[in-house]
């Protein structure tokens, strides 16, 4: 019964269909563009993850890239210069010491962090110069939500 | 004391799950199998189709020519599933054959209708 | 009872809960593959179980959070004596294992809503939305049981807990996770009608139907979950800005990315009959990414400033999310012939393919976003180390896919449904396209120079008319067709109409809200200065003089602020007192910013830091029209609401509809 009472097609059906073709084939290169300018750009903005040692091992490679870098913080090693804003702590481990100076507002997290991802750029001397950084703190649920 | 409540928590559980199937005169019929397609779904879909087309075309997105085009292919489409549904229904009721004419729009159809088929008013 | 025992019930409402839900999946499915009507019926009951076990396992860390019974780890590590009780109760949710508890107890509650929207036996699609609710909810009760209980108890009670993050003590974030958790668990009853309608074959209309206001719900409390989140970050976090790609942020935004492209298309099939299997595809998308996005939030796999650690909850998560997404792709796959489509695109010209356009928009930012989320993630397992993707990748992907959306915005107000004439196309064109020009021409006079902020609010321009002009048309269309006035044709033409109108709305509030964010983003200014009391610092129109600082005390906190007179055009307009908050319990400072808001910019200023000598450092910072970003937020909920109030036409078709069906029975 379903088929014989199935209504017939409506008309301009070919017309429509050049339609749904002419859609599929616009759909796919607007994804295509899509795709490409994600792929492009996620080039040019990839920032990789270096450990302390690698660092070392790997500075003068290194010198003038984008990276970041994950290591403890030496907390006695803080200096935070409140009038120009200048913030100056080290990284330390495993007897591997970095300096990182970071240009801004000091997070509020700073003092009780235990470790700091610091995104910039390492410079010749062996000074990596933060544009970003992020204190975890040691609290399960505390990690800190404070990013500059 | 946590023992009571721990052994009553886990009762009450047993009793509310268990109790419609140790009791069965509380069981109605089985839900109401409706047909895969819709077609009264797909009859309200075309008078909504129709009613948006007159709206367009009094805002001013739809030339004339295109406006009855398109009208009349969507009345020709409603007309069909208006048929189908009928047919549908008089498969249903045996073709009780006592017709009754719309208060509305004076048409015939089975007496056993609540809605006339053609406009919709109240029989 | 004493507090071992106490947890122990607690822990057995879960357990229980768990063996309710898997019973509830087992019961349902038997009662329709054996036709036995009495197993249904239990499993209804089970629904009201299951709601009822978790409302008591809430109640009981409730009362455990309220009480300060402090061996209870979540309780010692979420309260202290010191905190106000408002974020004492809220702190149900503070924390990871409190907020899977609510995930589960909202979703009970959805559960047992649907069970009432729905009181007969006869909706052959219930029993499944049943099983698979009851799925889900069996699902974060294995984590509650299995993983981590909020029951779990300490050797011993510590004098007193370490209390919320103060950070956290804001209303802002306390209303942010509750509307983005009912966002969230809002999607699985869409969903699950969907997974229903794919598991009968019962594929017609009637799913979308009973479905869309649950769909416009989650997406409302998404939106609201948005907005509450930005708006923390921007009063509380104190760097200026309000959205930073994070993570989390992210999160959120990509299952309201394809939920808008669902809440499009799915009108595509409501009056065409189209795109059934594409509905499909996004509802059961949008739903996993809701759950991706609670695994992400609350597991820390992905470096993030909001997360909570990282916990063994992943394999389970990826469990239940390929489960879900094999068996549904599944029924779809055997459904292919019942998802046929009944229409065909009228023309290229109509308001459909804006729609499938926008589609395709919408879903490329979503997974241009989720591959920026978890590209560290991917890189970890494929190249072994971390590549994460900086904040301008999302800015220069998605800033022209956004751009793009809105132009559409526009365009698609422009076209009508199935065929638009190019003649009265180009014709409606024409004021829109005069009114970007002219916005042009002012703005570059003004002085905006920036190209992408200029093309951006042109567009802006250009939609705003549109949409304008959208309202006109139809008053005067009215106006002819009726015989009203003009103000009740306006009033009808929207009361008549709601989910049009409403939806022009909503569009009303994304361009207010698009307005804001180009203003803030690109001409944002900032200074930075360290000022001894007397000295002030310039920035715009404004003139900030630091007075002094002052120090004053609060019960659980130190409080310093600076004192601040503002001139503009050397006339004192306001004063304001920026803050920096020590709480010693926590060990911890916070910012609180002072924000003086107008029309046309925000005045934004942070304590960055103070010295001996009683000098302050101050940044100022400049936000051009982001209170538009508000205001447009608020249009936008407005708008939607219209959009889910009861519509007196689709109401009565509904009625008409389900009373022949009863009387034949088709």
């Amino acid at each position: 019964m379903e088929s014989t009472l199935r209504r017939p097609p409506v008309k301009s059906t070919t017309a429509a269909r050049g339609n749904s073709i002419k859609f599929i084939a616009g759909g796919i290169v607007l994804l295509g563009v899509i795709a490409f300018v994600m792929f492009n750009t996620i080039q040019a903005n990839t920032v990789y993850y270096y450990t302390l040692s690698e660092v070392q091992t790997q500075q003068a490679s290194l010198v003038g890239k984008t990276i970041r870098v994950n290591g403890p913080l030496d907390k006695t090693s803080i200096r935070n210069d409140q009038k120009n804003l200048v913030l100056e702590f080290n990284l330390v481990q495993d007897g591997i010491v970095l300096p990182v100076v970071y240009q801004g507002v000091a997070p509020d997290t700073m003092s009780s962090g235990e470790s700091v991802v610091a995104e910039g750029k390492l410079d010749s001397d062996g000074v990596f110069r933060a544009q970003s950084i992020l204190v975890k703190c040691p609290s399960k649920y505390q990690e800190s939500p404070v990013q500059y | 004391m946590e023992t009571v409540v721990i052994l009553g928590l886990v009762a009450v559980v047993i009793l509310i799950l268990g109790y419609p199937l140790v009791n069965p005169q509380q069981v109605p019929a089985h839900a109401i199998a409706t047909s895969d397609n819709d077609l009264f779904g797909e009859r309200e879909i075309v008078f909504e189709t129709l009613r948006d087309l007159q709206f367009e075309y009094a805002t001013g997105k739809l030339s004339a020519q295109d406006y009855e085009q398109l009208k009349a292919r969507y009345e020709l489409q409603a007309a069909q599933i208006l048929r189908e549904i009928d047919a549908r229904q008089a498969v249903k009721q045996g073709n009780s054959p006592v017709a009754v004419t719309c208060p509305r729009c004076h048409s015939q159809m089975r007496a056993k209708y609540k809605f006339c088929t053609k406009c919709g008013a109240k029989l | 009872m004493a507090n071992p025992q106490i947890a122990e019930v607690g822990n057995l409402a879960l357990v229980l809960g768990l063996a309710a839900s898997v019973y509830v999946v087992f019961a349902a499915v038997f009662s329709q593959i054996k036709r036995r009507n009495e197993f249904f019926l239990s499993a209804r009951n089970g629904v009201w179980l299951i709601a009822g076990l978790a409302t008591l396992a809430v109640v009981i860390l409730e009362w455990a959070l309220i009480t300060h019974q402090f061996r209870f780890e979540y309780v010692a590590s979420h309260v202290s004596r010191d905190q106000p009780l408002f974020y004492t109760i809220t702190a149900l949710w503070g924390g990871q294992q409190g907020s899977l508890l609510f995930w589960v107890w909202l979703l009970s509650l959805f559960g047992a809503i649907v069970l009432l929207q729905h009181p007969g036996e006869s909706d052959p699609l219930i029993p499944w939305v049943i099983a698979f609710l009851a799925f889900t909810s069996a699902f974060f009760f294995s984590l509650l049981v299995f993983v981590s209980s909020p029951f779990t108890l300490l050797a011993q009670a510590p004098a007193d807990g370490i209390g919320l993050n103060p950070l956290l003590q804001d209303p802002g974030m306390i209303i942010h996770p509750v509307t983005q958790y009912l966002g969230y668990v809002g999607f699985a009853v869409p969903f699950a009608f969907a997974f229903a309608a794919l598991v009968t074959g019962k594929l017609g209309y009637d799913w979308i139907r009973t479905t869309r206001r649950w769909a416009l719900f989650a997406w409302l409390f998404l939106s609201l979950g948005l907005l509450f989140g930005m708006r923390w970050a921007y009063v509380e976090l104190g760097w200026g800005g309000y959205w930073g790609w994070d993570p989390v942020e992210n999160a959120a935004l990509i299952p309201w990315l394809t939920g808008t492209a669902y809440l499009h298309s799915v009108m595509i099939q409501e009056k065409r009959g189209m795109l059934k299997v594409w509905n499909l595809v996004l509802i059961l998308l949008t739903f996993l990414l809701t759950i991706l996005g609670t695994f992400i939030t609350r597991s820390g796999v992905i470096q993030s400033v909001h997360a909570f650690g990282v916990s063994s909850m992943g394999p389970f998560f990826l469990a239940y999310i390929a489960a879900v997404l094999v068996v549904t792709v599944y029924f779809i796959y055997v459904r292919l012939d019942k998802l046929k489509e009944e229409n065909r695109l009228d023309s290229m010209l109509s308001r459909e393919a804006t729609f499938l356009l926008n589609n395709l928009i919408l879903l490329g930012a979503a997974v241009a976003t989720l591959w920026g989320t978890v590209f560290p993630l991917i890189s970890e397992v494929i190249v072994g180390k971390q590549i994460t993707v900086a904040a301008p990748f999302f800015n220069q992907v998605n800033g022209p896919i956004f751009l793009a959306l809105v132009l559409l915005m526009g365009v698609c107000t422009l076209i009508g449904w199935r065929r638009a004439s190019p003649r009265h196309l180009v014709r409606n064109f024409m004021s829109p396209a005069a009114v970007a020009v002219v916005t042009m021409v002012v703005l570059m006079l003004i002085g905006v120079r920036d190209p992408y902020g200029l093309i951006a609010l042109v567009a802006a321009a250009f939609v705003l008319t549109t949409i304008l002009l959208e309202f006109y048309r139809g008053t005067r269309a009215r106006m002819r067709m009726y015989k009203e006035n003009a103000a009740i044709a306006q009033a009808q033409l929207v009361n008549k109409n709601r989910r049009r109108y409403g939806g022009y709305i909503v569009h009303l509030g994304v361009i207010l809200a698009v307005i804001g964010i180009v203003g803030s983003t690109f001409f944002q200014t900032s200074a930075q200065q360290n000022l001894a009391p007397g000295q002030t610092v310039e920035l715009g129109p404004y003139l900030v003089q630091f007075d002094r600082l002052t120090v004053t005390r609060e019960p659980n906190a130190q409080v310093i602020g600076a004192d601040l007179v503002v001139f503009e055009n050397g006339r004192q307009i306001d004063t304001m007192r920026p803050l920096k908050a020590y709480y010693p319990a926590a060990d911890q400072m916070t910012t609180e910013v002072a924000v003086r808001t107008t029309m046309r910019d925000d005045l934004y200023v942070i304590l960055a830091g103070w010295n001996d000598d009683g000098s302050a450092t101050l940044k100022v910072i400049i936000n051009p029209l982001v209170l538009w970003l508000w205001v447009g937020f608020g249009v936008f909920i407005l708008g939607t609401i219209i959009t889910m109030l009861p519509d007196p036409r689709e109401a009565k078709a509904l009625e008409r509809v389900r009373a022949e069906k009863a009387w034949v029975g088709a």
